[in-house]
């Protein structure tokens, strides 16, 4: 017999006091998916957090760069974990549109393809048509008299988010996307009732026309002259854009519609230069969690959040880890917020990501001067701070010599140091001869010339030249904690993520 | 590995066993009740790394940026890898007060400066053989190519605030009616001779040099006027191509 989680102690009691022999079902996940008895503790509200393109690799650096690598983050901590395998209907490696498709609806699709089942192709190139819109469950919830949010770092009308709310058979139409989430447009989604509550991100471009410079002096992206700031107001939307307006939403503002930037929100590294002010996504979090909570009256149904760090997922394809590192710190900022927020007896939080990346932890990196549990005898200059490169994740590997107990910096074949952190792909690609990442003056980010691997500028070195990193076809982990949260077990596909939320809100 | 939450789970089993030997089955369901509201799993949030210092706000652009003439220039950008030869490129670029249009091989850029804040700046990239548009922010251009505002474009590349470390020599020339200065340069410096017009925030030539070899730009025309049509935006020139951020281009395989 097993049980999971602190529910499942008390459970696993009940049946032992009972003398039966009845056995909680574990099995395939394959078979919970079907199984439509689940008795679980039922969660009023659900929070998913989408980590883009935070595999297992990004995690693990992100907890060595913030907390250290016996630290723990506060998505660690969460007590339930499964594997999720990401792969489209017509890809081994997915982008993001079939994959929050399919966590959104439990139904996989095709690379490029949002809300539709595996029949729908890009753009639909066979033109046989599109099939039937799957029923996401924002939707769902949304039949359900439930309120519902979408928050990003990415555009609002990005893959992700989108796939909470849109249906398109191509994720890069978002002047279209846009359209079905304003309830006065002939294309609005219905399912949606009277909007979604919450629209939260970055992507003004595609709300503003391209005649028409916003209100950070960036000229929108509209062809059709329309201008969706005003159709949202005139929809009852509250429209904000900085941090002012941030600030003063209250749970009488909705339903909201921020957008904070005419692109993607910046990087959380480069947020403080940003022109007209912007929310972190842990501001969004906690403002999104109080406008929902508070419209949501006690007793009455609760509501469903997403929110996505989209933007771990654009450093890495730039090939520059660090803001990778401090994007996904800040997703974990986020979480913390959430669940200290909310009560996790009744709520329902999951994390997860929708792939993986090309991204390495390479060699037997030795840990900082001071986090080793022994004294070295000598070391090569620099290993002493390597504590401050981010707890050593983002320096050279320090290897030691166990007869002597010297540090020194670990070459390669041709005797010249690496980075811990690596991509198989990108723009990092050094050629074909490689040079001491301390003196390497490969220029970075803002074609600065980094003064080591720790400069924020760094492109960590690529094996293959391209000039955007790739995603990786990995499985990616699910962490959850409460109601349904024992639902998160074992090796499962990325769709099961649908079942668990659908499942622990009683929704059939 | 035992967790905090695989010791707490086996307390709890222990617990309810010794409780269970002592309860009457009424009491079991209130004792699941408690249990269930003390046993809610306790979130720490974890101390973290110190943040590192914010990306610096773009430079201060000189008055004189706002009376630059129109003009069309003739540029030429010569890289010399140390070890290689030397590569040259062709550029026309099309300048007035708030907008700078360079034309190269295959691509086209156009820069737009902020209508709110005038030191910031935002861009296009055309890409032909692609038939894109790719969108670049602010905060792309300075973490993507280095360019931290306006006064960076408005100057053709050249960082104004750079003129600082120079001294302003005694030696001019002359392209096509316009005056450049010759700065000398520190030894050692990045940045080598430069000559420049105070006036028209025009730099003449300059040259760079890092560790893998140099790069000089040079104008070798001077027009006053311009083709105002590469002035548009770049959606309305080309209607018909697809349009990106900037990474979303760089999603796009
Ligand atoms: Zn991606």
């Amino acid at each position: 017999m097993r049980v999971r989680g602190w529910k499942g102690a008390i459970l696993t009691a009940v049946l032992i006091a009972s003398g039966g022999a009845a056995t909680v079902a574990r099995g395939g996940f394959g078979d919970r998916d079907q199984d439509a008895r689940y008795t679980g503790r039922r969660a009023r509200n659900v929070i998913f957090f989408i980590g883009d393109g935070m595999g297992v690799s990004t995690v693990t650096a992100a907890r060595v760069f913030s907390v250290g690598v016996d630290g723990q983050l506060v998505m660690d901590q969460f007590p339930h974990t499964a594997l999720s395998r990401t792969y489209a209907s017509d890809s081994i490696t997915p982008d993001s549109a079939p994959t929050m498709s399919a966590m959104m609806t439990g139904v996989n699709t095709n690379q490029s393809v949002i809300g539709f089942g595996e029949s729908t192709e890009a753009n639909d190139f066979n033109n046989d048509g599109d099939g039937d819109a799957q029923w996401t469950l924002l939707e769902l919830a949304k039949r359900r008299g439930m309120r519902v949010g979408a928050v990003s770092t990415a555009t609002i009308t990005h893959a992700t988010p989108a796939a909470t709310y849109a249906h398109i058979n191509q994720r890069n139409n978002e002047n279209d996307i846009a359209l079905q989430a304003l309830p006065t447009d002939g294309t609005f989604n219905n399912r949606l009732g009277r909007g979604v509550d919450i629209l939260m991100g970055g992507g003004r471009r595609f709300f503003v026309p391209n005649s028409v410079m916003d209100e950070e002096g960036v000229r929108g992206a509209r062809t059709d002259s329309r201008d969706l700031r005003s159709e949202f107001q005139g929809a009852g939307y509250r429209y904000v854009w900085n941090t002012a307006g941030f600030s003063s939403l209250t749970p009488a503002s909705l339903p909201v519609l921020g957008l904070f930037e005419s692109s993607h929100m910046e990087y959380e590294f480069d947020r403080p230069t940003d022109l007209g002010g912007e929310p972190s996504l842990k501001d969004m979090t906690v403002k999104a969690i109080q406008l929902l909570e508070g419209a949501s009256r006690r007793g009455s149904e609760g509501y469903f959040l997403h929110v996505e760090a989209g933007r771990i997922d654009h450093a890495h394809h730039a090939g520059n880890a660090y803001r990778a590192m401090t994007d996904t710190q800040e997703l974990d900022e986020a979480i913390g917020a959430a669940a200290q927020m909310v009560d996790l007896r009744d709520t329902l939080i999951i994390v997860s990501a929708d792939h993986s990346h090309v991204f390495n932890i390479a060699g037997y990196p030795l840990r900082p001067l001071q986090e080793l549990p022994y004294a070295v005898r000598s070391h090569e200059p620099g290993y002493e701070n390597a504590a401050a490169a981010g707890h050593g994740i983002l320096d050279l590997v320090w290897d030691i010599d166990q007869s002597t107990g010297h540090v020194f910096a670990a070459p390669d074949r041709n005797g010249v140091p690496y980075t811990v952190l690596g991509y198989h792909n990108g723009p990092g690609y050094r050629a074909a001869s490689r040079v001491d990442p301390r003196t390497d003056v490969f220029r970075g980010f803002g074609g600065v010339v980094p003064t080591g691997p720790s400069h924020p500028a760094y492109f960590q070195e690529a094996a293959v030249p391209l000039g955007s990193e790739t995603h990786a076809g990995e499985d990616v982990t699910i962490y959850a904690i409460g109601p349904g949260a024992d639902l998160v077990d074992g090796t499962v596909k990325n769709t099961h993520i649908f079942q668990v939320m659908k499942r622990a809100l009683g929704i059939h | 590995m035992e967790t905090w939450y695989v010791r707490q789970r086996r307390i709890d089993v222990a617990v309810l066993f010794a409780a269970l030997s002592l309860m009457p089955a009424e009491g079991i369901a209130s004792a699941q009740s408690a249990r269930e509201a003390t046993n809610t799993p306790v979130i720490t949030l974890p101390t973290r790394r110190a943040s590192d210092t914010p990306p610096t706000p773009p430079p201060e652009v000189p008055a004189a940026a706002d009376r630059v003439l129109a003009v069309t220039v003739s540029a030429t950008v010569r890289r010399t890898p140390l070890n290689g030869p030397t590569q040259r490129e062709g550029r026309t670029i099309t300048r007035t007060f708030d907008r700078v249009h360079i034309a190269e091989k295959g691509h086209e850029w156009l820069f737009e400066r902020n209508i709110r804040d005038h030191r910031r700046v935002s861009g296009s990239l055309i890409h032909h053989d692609a038939r894109a548009i790719i969108a670049y922010e602010e905060s792309d251009l300075r973490i993507m190519l280095g360019i931290r505002g306006w006064a960076d474009v408005v100057a053709l590349g050249f960082e104004i605030d750079t003129l600082r470390n120079h001294t302003r020599a005694e030696e001019t020339r002359m392209i096509d009616g316009t005056r450049f200065q010759r700065y000398s340069t520190r030894q050692g410096s990045w940045m080598r001779d430069v000559w420049w017009n105070d006036e028209q925030l025009l730099v003449g030539e300059f040259t760079t040099a890092d560790a893998t070899g140099t790069s000089r730009f040079s104008i070798t025309r001077i027009r006053d006027g311009i083709d105002a049509t590469v002035l548009q935006p770049a959606d309305s020139r080309f209607p018909t191509y697809r349009a990106f951020t900037l990474a979303d281009w760089l999603e796009h395989r």
